[in-house]
C-alpha cells in the first residue's frame, strides 16, 4: 500500500523517519528545504554556501537522531529552534575569527536616499531590506524573519525562542522601528 | 515598553488599517507611551506595509545537498538494522539470570567448598589417632626413662659435657641421627675427643674410657619384653634412653661397649 507523503502533516511524516522512512525524509526535506534555505541565507549574511552547509547541518541531525522531535508537538516551532541554533553557531565562530556581523549599506540604495517619492521597487526593497535585517541584532532579526518570511504565529516564535509572547512582541516591535528607521527612502510620504 | 507588550497583537493590525488620524484617545495614548510619533507611526506603517507585499524570495539549496542527504539518511538507516535494539524486558531479564548464576556459583550449598564438615570430622579423628600413638609412646618412653633414671642419673652426675649416649651394638644402636651414629670399632682412642666413663671409672676429657657392661650393676636396668628396640629422647636431660630387647641381651652383655 502506498502512502501519499504529500497529504502527511510534518508530524506524521516525522514519525515514519523515525521508522527509517527514506521517502518520508525526502518528503519533508522537499517541504522545508527552500524556507530553511532563505532563513538561513537571510540570517547568514545572504552567504549561499554557508546556508546550504547549515541547511544540511539541520537534515543530517534530522536523518540521524529524529528520536529527538517529540512527535506529540509542533514540527514547525522545533525545526527553526535547530535552525536558529545552528546560525547562532554560525555567529559564535564568525565572532570568534573577528570577523563583523554586519554589511555595509548598497552604495547605489544609499545614494537614494533623498528620493522619497520613488515608487517602491519591490525588489529593490527586499534587497535592503536584507542589508537593513544585517543590521540588527540576532534575536530581533531572527524574530522579524520568523515572523514576516517564514509567517510563524507569535506563540510558535516564542516556542523557538524559549521565551515569552510578550517578548517576542517586544522584538517585533522593536525590529520594526529600526527597519523602518533605516529605510526612509522606501516611505511614501 | 510593557504596555506594548500587552497591545502588540492588536497593535499590528492596528497600525495596518487605521491611519494615524483615525486612531483613539486610547490608542494615541499607547503610543504616546511608547514615544511612536506621527512620522514614525507612518514610517512603521509603510515598511510594514512594503514586507506584506513583498514577494516571498525563496532559496532552493542545490541538488547535491538532498542526494548527499538521502545517502546518509540510507547509511544510517543500515547501521541501525545491523544494531540489535534489546527491549528494557530483555536487558532486565538478561541481568536477573546473570545475577542468580553468580549467586548460585557464589553461594552454592553443594559446593565442594562447603564440605567443610567432613574434611574437619576426618582431621579430628587424625587428630585423636595422633594423640592416642603420642600417649602410648609417652607412657612408654616414661617406663623406660623412670626403669632407667639411676643410670642417666649417674651418667650425669659423672659427665656434665655428654651430649649423646651411643652404643656400638648393632642391636642396640638405634640413634637416628646419622651423623653421630659410627661403627665404635672404627674409632680408635686417640680421635675420641672426650671421655666418658659411667660407673665407678674416673671422668676424662682427654682420654677416652673403655666401659663394660660387666661394670653396671645389673640392678640398674629393668628390662622389657617389647621385641623390638625402641627409643624415646629425653627431651629434658638431652640424654637418648634406650631398651634392649631381653632376647637380645645375651649378645650385649658380652659386649664391650664404649662411650663417648
Amino acid at each position: 500500500m502506498s502512502v501519499n507523503y504529500s497529504t502527511l502533516s510534518d508530524e506524521q511524516l516525522m514519525e515514519q523517519i523515525i521508522a527509517r522512512d527514506k521517502l518520508a525524509f525526502s518528503a519533508l526535506y522537499d517541504r522545508y528545504s527552500p524556507r530553511l534555505m532563505s532563513y538561513f541565507m537571510r540570517l547568514l549574511w545572504n552567504n549561499r554556501e554557508l546556508a546550504e552547509d547549515c541547511l544540511q547541518e539541520l537534515f543530517i541531525k534530522i536523518s540521524r537522531q529524529p528520536e529527538l522531535f517529540d512527535i506529540t508537538r509542533s514540527f514547525r516551532p522545533w525545526v527553526f529552534t535547530v535552525a536558529t541554533n545552528i546560525c547562532k553557531m554560525e555567529y559564535r565562530k564568525t565572532s570568534r575569527k573577528g570577523q563583523s556581523v554586519s554589511l555595509d549599506l548598497a552604495p547605489e540604495l544609499a545614494d537614494n536616499s533623498s528620493n522619497i517619492s520613488e515608487r517602491i521597487d519591490k525588489k529593490a526593497f527586499s534587497k535592503k531590506l536584507k542589508e537593513v535585517l544585517e543590521t540588527i541584532d540576532e534575536p530581533h532579526k531572527s524574530t522579524f524573519t520568523l515572523r514576516y518570511f517564514e509567517e510563524l504565529s507569535l506563540k510558535e516564535i516564542s516556542l523557538v525562542h524559549n521565551c515569552s509572547e510578550g517578548t517576542v512582541k517586544s522584538r517585533l516591535f522593536y525590529a520594526l522601528r529600526k527597519i523602518a528607521g533605516k529605510m526612509p527612502q522606501f516611505q511614501s510620504i | 515598553m510593557e504596555s506594548f507588550e500587552k497591545y502588540s497583537q492588536e497593535f499590528e493590525q492596528l497600525i495596518l488599517n487605521k491611519e494615524y488620524s483615525l486612531l483613539n484617545k486610547n490608542e494615541l495614548q499607547q503610543l504616546d507611551a511608547e514615544g511612536l510619533s506621527e512620522e514614525e507611526y507612518y514610517q512603521i506603517r509603510e515598511t510594514l506595509l512594503a514586507i506584506k507585499e513583498m514577494d516571498s524570495e525563496v532559496e532552493f539549496p542545490s541538488e547535491h545537498v538532498k542526494s548527499k542527504l538521502l545517502d546518509i539518511f540510507d547509511e544510517g538507516a543500515r547501521k541501525q538494522a545491523r544494531i540489535i535494539v534489546f527491549p528494557m524486558w530483555a536487558k532486565l531479564t538478561l541481568l536477573a539470570a546473570a545475577s542468580i548464576a553468580l549467586g548460585l556459583f557464589l553461594f552454592n550449598p553443594n559446593s565442594t567448598i562447603y564440605n567443610t564438615t567432613n574434611e574437619v570430622a576426618s582431621n579430628s579423628q587424625s587428630s585423636a589417632n595422633e594423640d592416642q600413638v603420642i600417649n602410648n609412646t609417652s607412657s612408654e618412653s616414661n617406663t623406660v626413662s623412670t626403669d632407667q633414671t639411676p643410670i642417666i642419673d649417674n651418667t650425669l652426675k659423672e659427665t656434665n659435657q655428654v651430649d649423646e649416649l651411643q652404643s656400638s651394638d648393632e642391636s642396640i644402636s638405634t640413634n637416628t641421627n646419622s651423623d653421630n651414629q659410627m661403627d665404635v670399632s672404627e674409632i680408635s682412642m686417640e680421635e675420641a675427643p672426650t671421655a666418658i666413663v659411667t660407673s665407678n671409672t674416673s671422668v676424662s676429657n682427654s682420654q677416652p674410657a673403655t666401659l663394660t657392661t660387666s661394670s653396671i650393676p645389673t640392678s640398674a636396668f629393668k628390662w622389657t619384653n617389647s621385641i623390638e628396640s625402641e627409643k624415646t629422647d629425653n627431651v629434658e636431660n638431652n640424654v637418648i634412653v634406650q631398651s634392649v630387647s631381653l632376647a637380645d641381651f645375651p649378645n650385649v652383655i658380652n659386649q664391650t661397649v664404649t662411650i663417648y
